[in-house]
């Protein structure tokens, strides 16, 4: 055995590698060791994760005005005059333009997404989400199949939204609220919802 | 001496038992190449680590920086687009890689007892490898990366219970932002190489444990690791290097001698940047992905869960399993099938996927054809379409990225790089890639934009011209069976060119003015409509009418003026206006030309005062009014002026026919159709005002201040520019000067109204009677009179000056009278003078009615003075008949007035003898309103009547 580097040493034989019977102090020290060493290690993980659930945390403790999951309540948005949209019928796509907010930046009149709008024979407005309900792309239109046709997985509607099966699409293109009285002074007021896409049953995002 | 230095590190560290340990491992059955893949895997990663270390020196995670940062470590930096192309493709190298060892590892049955933890570890790592593909296709921010995430992101909603929690994590909140990319970096360059590093360590030290399962045949000697695995994994890691590098210069060996510039298209791709607003019709996931995407395809609706979750759940169960179904030999084949099966089975739906985006290339050289093939052949269309528009937008960010502008010296300026607002900010504001698609969306329904051989840009078609339909919408169709259209204008000028010389000359054409022409109607595409001979899609013609022809100023005034002047115009006078009026525009591709023919210009500016100023202002000539405002016509602030609202004072005012104001109200941008910044992205895309690399003296567009500031100015012309602060309110304008001001605007360019001593308002170019003292005896006895008659103050300058009523009567019957016709001429001048009842007059009047000077002149009417009577060609009371000249009742009355002023061609006015007067109170065709309103045209009348007002 090598000489003890430690001045203080009293030159006695060193503990054996192993206690042979672990004494009961040791118990104790051990498990308040565990306890303290596992509260010091995770610590850190745990204000991490309150960083990484900062989107959930954020959406449980400020909903979105009107409250999380229910469509009343959002803002409804000028998008386009009534004089704009095509008299035969053919849908327009038109930005919705909003205050967009990303972490710190917030930015006025930016596109925040897209609406079709279609004008009805009986002078009403017809608007739709232009994002697929499949898997969140844009739709596009076909003018001279007279259907929406999303380009990313084919998934094809319908005028009325109406998925044409068999279709990716888990359910028909999301209407969306226009305002009546303000169809009467001639512009487009939309309430403006996205959805949860890839589900049969619609749900709002917050 | 070099024994002594090793045993000193070795007493230290103990480093020849570590190179002992690990170059000393013992391989039964010799070194193998199919042993390789292992160590080829590491040689990969490690690669990646280091390529990945020098690119995060030089990358910015945030949506603002993302794609810049990568922008310049592909085009500025040294070396910059090899780092960033090896990392790309030997991360596709990568999951080949790992394809094979996993494959051999199984095959081999490496997988089984006890190494069963060690090939967990290895799914694990899997796992690992695809998920940094995942998160490292997002960080370039760049339109195909952010777009195919987006999807895959989507995609985690499905996951039962907290998918959308999950999508939340993941994206950073709701919308992909800022926290997209730091969590997706994060994730790349920390979490996921340092978990990697953990079980990868494990993986080779368990491995280690074990050793390798060697493949054995006998008659093989045994090998340790060193050299000759060394040596064969070195081979390996070579030709991965050799396939990779080439893969990086696009197997183009040439370019490896070319100049900078081109080495920086090799390497990795960079799409256009990231725009959420704009809609990515050919996003995919990197290729080692598609097999996903392929088998998404065969679950639709809301069975979309099995092919996302539940299927590739059970593979992974399986391929865990695998250990324990491999421990009987049926198993174990059984485990070899199902890793071929799936191998084989991801790559041919990887085929197919490709197939079916590719197959408009294929089809159309087998000259495949068919309904079957038809939405296939549609899908991949769009597809490559899409593909195509994509490579356009990130060449042209790159061309935007690298404009430089002409400065006032002549010099090009340096590169302006990218502003503050991103890379997407110049792309978005760049007119060669936003104007077509706005004009497509506002303009193309009624405008055509199209060139001489009738070539359109991508997205735009011919205007179309729908029939008519009945009731229950199947197509009209007149008595013989053809098909009926409508008649009403539909459409508005062909744009291209617009306010160059060979467009305004057509507007000089009498017949190119008001053209229209059909095309032959063409069926719908859809068989099964075209089936069906009444469907309306089948007989939309395609319309051709370059200017007035599909408009409602087809019968306006200006149509009239050029058919008066065709002559005038077809020879040089027509090419000298053509020529000053398309100056005035200063297009960039004209630049030379105006600056040449200074003389022409000069002169056709002459002409332009000559001609056309009675109706057009132009400069400080003419006035607003009757026509647009010529002064800059075709500059970017006139059209910008145009645009924003026709019917503004200078431009169509009432009589704008359909053209809606794009953007009218200036204090509530919101309200507009397009805000100003739209409307110049679109102006500057017809004049060609945009960055072009191939310029010799590039321009750049107008900023979004530029337009306002043009609209502004083009609107101010008319009015004054500033006001006085604090000043009492400008008097209301009074009736005499409303009713002064109106005349010099609406008559003044063709009636004088000018009295004997010179005062009054004068025109320009008097083409029509004098009115001063109109309805006085004074007047009347002047066109009666002979010599007075065709002269200047009267029908001098018109064409009556050839009628009936001047030559055959006044200076004929009328034309050396006796006494007693003098007196009944008098007497006539009397009474019609008194069916005026100006109030100058009264008294006059009323003294003629008595002493019976009236009724003898009415009388006189009737009498023939030779050839004709008053009432052989006009009506006056009872007596004559409507049709061959105006109806004297009441002649220069007030009614008689209102009534003459509103619509000289009625029945009891000129009908179809008018000259050219207009109609100033009628309105139409179409929604054109009339010049003058009622109330302005009472108050014209009363005015020339001398009538009093306030």
């Amino acid at each position: 055995m090598a000489r003890s580097l430690n001045p203080n040493s009293t030159g006695h034989t060193p503990l054996p590698t192993r206690p042979a019977d672990p004494p009961r102090r040791g118990v104790l020290a051990g498990l308040v060791a565990v306890i303290i060493g596992g509260l010091v290690s995770l610590f850190p993980l745990g204000a991490g994760a309150l960083v990484l659930l900062d989107p959930i945390l954020k959406r449980k403790s400020k909903p979105a005005a009107g409250g999380g999951d229910k469509d009343e309540g959002r803002p409804f948005r000028r998008v386009a005059m009534v004089d704009a949209l095509p008299a035969d019928g053919t849908p327009v796509q038109v930005p919705v333009i909003a205050d967009l907010t990303d972490a710190w930046n917030r930015e006025p009149n930016q596109p925040i997404g897209a609406v079709y709008l279609r004008k009805l024979a009986d002078g009403q407005v017809e608007c739709f989400n232009a994002k697929c309900p499949h898997a969140g792309c844009f739709v596009g239109y076909s003018a001279d199949r007279k259907v929406f046709q999303c380009p990313c997985h084919t998934s094809s509607f319908e005028l009325d939204g109406k998925r044409i099966l068999p279709s990716p699409s888990p359910r028909n293109m999301d209407d969306l609220v226009v305002d009546a009285e303000k169809l009467r002074t001639g512009e487009v007021w939309v309430q403006f919802v996205n959805y949860y896409p890839g589900h049969e049953k619609r749900e709002a995002k917050p | 001496m070099i024994r002594a230095l090793r045993d000193w590190v070795n007493h230290r560290i103990g480093l020849s038992d570590i190179v002992q340990h690990a170059l000393y491992e013992p391989i039964p059955g010799g070194a193998r190449f199919r042993y390789i893949t292992g160590s080829v895997l590491v040689f990969a990663f490690v690669t990646q680590a280091i390529t990945g270390i020098f690119l995060w020196m030089a990358y910015s995670p945030s949506s603002q920086t993302a794609y810049e940062s990568v922008w310049y470590i592909q085009h500025q930096m040294s070396g910059g687009w090899l780092v960033r192309g090896i990392h790309h493709f030997m991360a596709q190298a990568m999951v080949v890689v790992m394809a094979l060892h996993m494959l051999q590892v199984i095959w081999d049955g490496a997988y089984r007892a006890p190494r069963e933890v060690n090939y967990w570890l290895g799914l694990v790592l899997l796992q690992l490898v695809m998920g940094l593909g995942l998160t490292g296709y997002l960080l370039p921010w760049d339109q195909k990366g952010y777009w195919a995430t987006n999807v895959a992101t989507n995609l985690a909603t499905l996951v039962p219970f907290v998918g959308k929690d999950l999508q939340q994590l993941a994206v950073g909140g709701n919308e992909y932002g800022h926290h997209t990319l730091t969590r997706f970096f994060a994730l790349h360059a920390g979490v996921l190489p340092g978990l990697l590093v953990i079980f990868l360590v494990l993986h080779i030290a368990i491995f280690r444990r074990h050793g390798i399962m060697a493949k054995i045949t006998p008659g093989r000697a045994d090998d340790y690791f060193w050299p000759r695995q060394v040596l064969f994994d070195a081979i390996g890691c070579l030709v991965l290097l050799g396939i990779v590098l080439l893969c990086v210069i696009h197997f183009d060996l040439g370019a490896i001698t070319g100049k900078h510039q081109e080495l920086t298209r090799l390497g990795a791709d960079l799409g256009a940047p990231a725009d959420p607003a704009e809609q990515y019709s050919a996003a995919r996931p990197e290729w080692y992905y598609l097999f996903l995407f392929q088998l998404l395809k065969y679950f639709p609706g809301s069975s979309e869960i099995w092919g996302a979750i539940i299927i590739p759940g059970i593979v992974m169960t399986v391929l865990a399993l695998l250990p324990f179904i491999g421990r009987t030999n049926i198993g174990h084949q059984f485990s070899r099938a199902f890793i071929v099966v799936l191998l084989v089975g991801a790559g041919v739906l990887t085929c197919l996927a490709w197939s079916q985006d590719y197959f408009a290339l294929v089809a159309g050289r087998l000259n495949l054809d068919g309904e079957a093939y038809a939405k296939k052949f549609a899908a991949s269309r769009e597809f490559l379409q899409a593909r195509e528009d994509a490579e356009r937008d990130a060449h042209r960010t790159n061309e935007l990225i690298n404009r430089r502008e002409t400065l006032e010296d002549g010099k090009l300026s340096e590169v302006r790089l990218i502003p503050k607002q991103g890379a997407v900010f110049l792309l978005r504001n760049d007119p060669m890639t936003r104007g077509p698609r706005l004009f497509k969306q506002h303009c193309a329904s009624c405008h055509d934009y199209a060139d001489a051989e009738g070539k359109r840009p991508s997205g735009l078609s011919a205007p179309l011209q729908s029939p008519e339909a009945t009731a229950d919408s199947k197509v009209k169709r007149d008595e013989k069976g053809n098909v009926v259209y409508p008649a009403a204008a539909s459409g508005a000028p062909n744009l291209f060119g617009f306010g160059s010389r060979a467009w305004i000359k057509g507007v000089l054409n009498p017949d190119a003015l008001v053209k229209i022409a059909f095309g032959e109607p063409q069926p719908s595409s859809d068989p099964k409509i075209a089936a069906d001979k009444e469907h309306l899609d089948n007989y939309k013609r395609p319309i051709d009418a370059p200017y007035f022809g599909n408009t409602n100023h087809k019968a306006g005034r200006m149509t009239t003026w050029v058919k008066q002047h065709a002559e005038m115009l077809k020879g040089d006078d027509g090419e000298a206006i053509a020529a000053a009026l398309s100056a005035q525009a200063q297009l960039r591709t004209q630049t030379k030309e105006d600056a040449e023919d200074t003389v022409e210009i000069q002169k056709g500016i002459g002409l332009i005062q000559q001609h056309c100023t009675s109706c057009h202002r132009f400069g400080d000539h003419g006035q607003l009014g009757l026509a647009p405002d010529l002064t800059g016509y075709g500059s970017y602030e006139w059209m910008m002026g145009l645009v924003s609202d026709p019917s503004h004072e200078r431009f169509y005012r009432g009589e704008n026919d359909r053209m809606p104001s794009f953007a009218k109200d200036l204090a509530r941008p919101e309200r507009n159709n397009l805000s100003v910044r739209e409307l110049s992205l679109i102006v500057d895309w017809i004049r060609g005002n945009y960055y072009r690399a191939d310029d010799p003296e590039p321009v750049l567009p107008h900023t979004p201040d530029h337009a306002e500031e043009a609209v502004l100015l083009a609107r101010t012309v008319t009015e004054p520019r500033g006001s006085i602060v604090g000043a009492p309110a400008a008097a209301q304008e009074t009736q005499l000067a409303k009713a002064e001001r109106l005349f010099r605007q609406y008559c003044a360019a063709c009636h004088n109204r000018v009295d004997s001593s010179g005062h009054g308002i004068a025109a320009r170019n008097p083409t029509a009677p004098n009115l001063a003292g109109f309805g006085s005896r004074e007047w009347v006895a002047g066109i009666l009179d002979p010599k007075r008659v065709a002269g200047p103050d009267y029908v001098g300058n018109t064409r009556h000056k050839e009628g009936q009523m001047a030559k055959e009567f006044v200076q004929t019957d009328l034309a050396e009278p006796d006494d007693a016709a003098k007196a009944k001429i008098a007497t006539i001048v009397a009474a019609l003078s008194a069916e005026a009842a100006l109030p100058a007059q009264a008294e006059a009047d009323k003294k003629a009615e008595e002493d019976k000077t009236l009724d003898k002149g009415r009388a006189a009417m009737a009498d023939s003075f030779g050839n004709y009577a008053c009432i052989d060609c006009h009506k006056y009371r009872e007596k004559g008949d409507l049709g061959s000249a105006p109806d004297l009742t009441g002649w220069g009355s007030k009614e008689w007035l209102v009534r003459f002023i509103s619509d000289p061609t009625a029945e009891v006015c000129y009908r179809d003898t008018n000259d050219r007067m207009p109609s100033f109170g009628k309105a139409g065709p179409g929604p054109k309103k009339a010049l003058l309103s009622p109330d302005d045209i009472d108050l014209l009348a009363r005015w020339l009547r001398g009538e009093k007002l306030e």
